[in-house]
This record gives structure tokens, C-alpha cells and sequence, in this order.
């Protein structure tokens, strides 16, 4: 491995994974750099969530590396790969019995950390971002589809994880507020310094990514 | 894990409301059965727990039974020799009438002239009452918490007022003896003495007639009950947890770590059952008051350790759901199955 390589946020070298006798990864390498936004392209059944999950260490490669921070992540328990790994969940993946708020709180509570006022002001400013500064104190199921994805985009950037991924982040958002959110994810790339690979078949954004791969059966070009 | 936990239940007051409503019934009913129990027991042998010594000496063949017991007065001096004893008192017991009113009758070594009543009778002090059979009268010298004897309330006369009730068995009764060891002192007061049979005097009130099946028969039902408390609160934990799985899978994705989620979860079942047992005990408090006396009793120690098991059993059929809660794919989250 390169000197690079081993200090990139997160790199891929030889992925493979199969369900099964079904092998829907090949061989895929990929390499995210600091403040870099990638985006992923590719319809659906191509392997984008697949690669994700792979990514963050929810499934292991049947072959091949992923090295996070430079580290190989085989062997890593899932709570420490989090603590690196932000993922930006699908529109229902919130729990349901913490409001929005206390929702992206408890990114941070579920990893040990102790909730104090700083996390307040960051999880309120985090919400004015994406527009829900008014919805902090609503449970999921008040939201809509829409509010629920930009309050699962909020609730990944909260992490302050040097690698973040997004399956879909603008799949239920129209079309302002779906740029609203990869100008989002583009900014936190630049001013954090954090690797962003989104998945997605939206092509009216993809002026925000620094790079645009593609991914076809298993295969990723680009 | 409280952060969790905490906002679990008050999101869902409803659920783990009417869970601790659920537990609170049982609890109630174990309370009840309990208090029943001490109460039935009290009744049955309070009067020969607060006997002084901690040996009683029957005469052989008398089979545990107090009136079955006949030991000349000569046995005292002989069962006095035996090593470890330290005080010998004998003591005769009868079913009888006290004017009218039916009365354990202990005979017993006593300075007291007169009848002594247990609190529960109704009697006043100075009254005369007539002793049946023997048609003895005792003049009633006061009242004590002198406890019962198969239901029927204690009354203590003098041994030979006593014995007047008993004319046609001179040497009725047995001896209580105080030791240092018990239990030894029995086997030696036993081997030392001729035509005797010694037990410690929890063995004696465990040979008290009907003690040993009413007992056992509510501590029996007592046990059945706590076993529905543990597959009741273990199957509602169990469905609480299988409801929640994409819930889960979300925490686990997220980097929730192990020690978290049983963490909370286990906080919840406590939280769920110490409300429901003191929901369970505020009742039995309310309607144990209502309860005749010598039916029921619960002392503090009996309700803690009911309480306590409760809570163990609860805590226990719960950790059958911890395999499920540990083993929920991360995946989900993803909203795809591995």
C-alpha cells in the first residue's frame, strides 16, 4: 500500500462481495481523498448500497481490503467503525421514539459520548441548515418523507466522521431542496475535510462532486 | 443508556403503562398469596414461636404432638443433665373453652396467677371465666400478644391450673428446652433419656397438625405464579423487542455499542417491574388492611424477598430477548436484508 493510500480516509482495493453464489461486487477499487465529494452512479441492482455497506464495515468483502484511516478495517467491531463512519440513512431510518433533535444527539450518546449543551447548539444549528429548525421537537412520524431525509443528512454531518455515506440522500426531496443537500454535503467536504462518496441515479447535482464514478453490475468505471 | 431508555418508556407510556399494570396484577397476587401465607402460618403456630426455648421434648410415640405427650415431672431433672441445656419448662396444651370462648390452653411454669389472654380474645381483666372441660375458673390477669395455635387464639394458665383440665392425664405435656445448639441438644436429649423424642422447635411447628399442608399448598400456588410473572414479562419483553428490530438495526449501523443496548433495555425491565410490584404492593396494603385479623400478614422482610424474587424473575425470562437484541443485522438500516 502507498503512503497515500494508507493515509486516505477510506480506500477499496480488490472488493469483491457475493450473496450467495451471486458475486455483485468486482473487484472494485476506489479511493476517497480529505474534502473530496464523491459521487456514485448507477440504477438500481447495480451494487451502490452494496459498496456502501462494504465501505462501513456492515458487510465483510468475500475478498479484497478496505482500509479506513489507513487501518485495515477486517476485524474492526462495528462500534468503532461508526465512530468514522457516518452514514447517511434512508428516509425511515430514525428512531422513532427520540424526536429530531434528540435523534441526531444520539448519534453521538449511542458511541459513549455524554450529551452536553455544545451538542444542543450543534444539533440546532444542524437543523437550521437543512431547514427543520422548526421541527427539532417532532417525533419521525410528524415529519414527511422529505423532512425525515434532510433530518437523516443532518444527523450524519452531526457524527463529525471523517468519512461519510450517502445511499440516495436526495431520493425524496425535490429538486430545490435535493441540490440544497448535495450543496450541503459539498460544503462539509470542503470546510471538514471529509471523504463523501453518495450514491445515487440523480444526475442534476452532480456538478457538486468533485468526481463522478459509475457503477455497472459489480463493476465500477470512471 | 438512560437517554435511551428513558425516552423509550415516555414515548411509549402507553405500552410499558399497561405492561407495568400487567406485572402489577401478578405482583399483587404474589403479595396477597404471600401475606396469606404468613398470615395462615402465624395462625397456625404463633402461639408455639413465642414459647421460650429452642428444643421441645416429647414423650416417645407421641408423634410431634403436644397433647399426645406425657412426660413425668422426673424427666426434667434428667433432660436438665444433658450436656449444652440450659433451662428446662414444661408445658401442657389443650383445646378448650375459656367462658365461652374457644382457646388454646397452654399450661405453663409461671409466678402469674390467673388467665392470661391473647389481645385478640375479648375478655376484661378481673373477669371470672369457667375452664371446660374441668370446669376450672381463673380469674383473667391480663392480656398479651400470646399469638395462636391452629387458628384458635393462646390462652396461659398456671401448669397446675392447667392440669386440673386434665384429670384423667396426670403427666400430660412436653418440656421446652433452652440450648446452646439446638439441633445437638435434641439428638442427646434424645439418646440421654429414655421414652423421649426431641426436635428443635422448628421442627415441632413444622409437625404442627394441617401447618405443614396449609403452608405448602400457598407457597406451591405462590410458585406457579411467579413462574406466569417470568413468561409473562419475558414473552411482552420478547414481542417489545422483535417489534423493534429496524429500530435496532438503525442503533447498531449507527455504532450503538453492545453495553448500550442491553444497558437499556434491562433499565427498562427493571423500571417496567419495580413500578408494576409497587403498584401490585400498593394494592395488597389497601385491601390486606380491609382483611380479618389472623388471615393475613406481610412483614416488611417477607414483601422485600417477594418483591426481590419478582424482580430476579423478571430480570431473568427478560435476558431470553438479549440474543435477538444483539444479533439484529445492521443491515436493515440499509432497508435490505443480508
Amino acid at each position: 500500500m502507498t503512503a497515500a493510500l494508507a493515509t486516505a480516509p477510506l480506500a477499496l482495493r480488490g472488493v469483491r462481495h457475493s450473496y450467495g453464489d451471486a458475486e455483485v461486487l468486482h473487484g472494485v477499487d476506489l479511493t476517497l481523498d480529505r474534502g473530496e465529494l464523491v459521487a456514485l452512479l448507477g440504477p438500481s441492482g447495480s451494487g451502490k448500497t452494496t459498496l456502501l455497506a462494504v465501505a462501513g464495515g456492515l458487510l465483510k468483502p468475500t475478498a479484497g481490503e478496505v482500509s479506513l484511516l489507513g487501518a485495515d478495517m477486517t476485524g474492526q467491531r462495528l462500534d468503532r467503525i461508526a465512530r468514522q463512519v457516518a452514514y447517511i440513512l434512508q428516509a425511515g431510518a430514525l428512531i422513532p421514539y427520540l424526536t429530531v433533535q434528540e435523534n441526531l444527539i444520539a448519534r453521538r450518546v449511542v458511541t459513549g459520548h455524554r450529551p452536553t449543551a455544545a451538542d444542543q447548539r450543534d444539533a440546532a444549528r444542524l437543523l437550521a441548515a437543512v431547514d427543520l429548525a422548526g421541527k427539532a421537537g417532532r417525533y419521525p412520524d410528524r415529519l414527511s418523507g422529505g423532512e425525515r431525509q434532510r433530518a437523516c443528512v443532518a444527523q450524519a454531518l452531526y457524527t463529525g466522521a471523517p468519512v461519510l455515506l450517502a445511499d440516495e440522500p436526495t431520493a425524496s426531496l425535490d429538486r430545490a431542496r435535493g441540490r440544497a443537500v448535495m450543496e450541503l454535503l459539498a460544503a462539509h467536504a470542503r470546510d471538514t475535510g471529509a471523504a463523501v462518496l453518495v450514491a445515487t441515479h440523480d444526475e442534476r447535482s452532480l456538478d457538486l462532486a468533485g468526481r463522478t464514478l459509475a457503477i455497472e453490475d459489480g463493476v465500477l468505471t470512471g | 443508556m438512560w437517554f435511551l431508555a428513558w425516552r423509550e418508556i415516555r414515548h411509549g407510556r402507553v405500552r410499558f403503562g399497561l405492561t407495568a399494570v400487567l406485572v402489577g396484577l401478578v405482583a399483587f397476587l404474589v403479595f396477597m398469596l404471600t401475606g396469606l401465607a404468613v398470615g395462615l402460618g402465624e395462625a397456625g403456630v404463633s402461639g408455639l414461636q413465642r414459647l421460650p426455648g429452642q428444643v421441645v421434648v416429647y414423650s416417645a410415640g407421641a408423634e410431634k404432638t403436644v397433647s399426645r405427650s406425657a412426660l413425668p415431672e422426673s424427666a426434667a431433672a434428667k433432660i436438665a443433665a444433658v450436656p449444652g441445656v440450659t433451662a428446662v419448662r414444661p408445658l401442657g396444651q389443650s383445646m378448650a373453652q375459656a367462658g365461652g370462648l374457644p382457646v388454646a390452653l397452654m399450661g405453663v411454669d409461671t409466678r402469674a396467677g390467673g388467665i392470661v389472654l391473647d389481645r385478640t380474645l375479648k375478655a376484661r381483666v378481673g373477669d371470672t371465666l369457667t375452664l371446660q372441660p374441668g370446669g376450672v375458673r381463673v380469674r383473667v390477669a391480663g392480656f398479651a400478644d400470646l399469638g395462636s395455635v391452629q387458628h384458635t387464639a393462646v390462652a396461659r394458665v398456671p401448669l397446675e391450673v392447667w392440669r386440673r383440665t386434665q384429670p384423667a392425664r396426670p403427666d400430660a405435656g412436653v418440656y421446652l428446652v433452652d440450648a446452646r445448639d439446638p439441633a445437638a441438644a435434641a439428638k442427646a436429649i434424645a439418646a440421654a433419656v429414655p421414652g423421649t423424642e426431641a426436635v428443635t422447635k422448628d421442627a415441632a411447628i413444622e409437625a404442627v397438625p394441617g401447618y405443614a399442608a396449609e403452608t405448602g399448598t400457598v407457597t406451591m400456588i405462590r410458585g406457579f405464579l411467579l413462574a406466569v410473572a417470568a413468561l409473562l414479562i419475558g414473552t411482552v419483553f420478547w414481542i417489545f423487542t422483535m417489534q423493534k428490530e429496524a429500530t435496532l438495526a438503525v442503533l447498531r449501523a449507527t455504532g450503538a455499542r453492545a453495553r448500550l443496548l442491553v444497558g437499556s433495555y434491562l433499565l427498562q425491565v427493571a423500571a417496567t417491574t419495580a413500578l408494576g410490584v409497587l403498584l401490585g404492593f400498593a394494592a395488597v396494603l389497601a385491601i390486606g388492611a380491609a382483611m380479618p385479623a389472623g388471615t393475613f400478614s406481610l412483614p416488611g422482610r417477607s414483601a422485600a424477598l417477594s418483591a426481590a424474587l419478582l424482580a430476579a424473575l423478571a430480570l431473568g425470562a427478560s435476558a431470553g430477548s438479549l440474543r435477538r437484541l444483539l444479533t439484529v443485522d445492521p443491515l436493515l438500516s440499509l432497508g435490505r436484508n443480508a
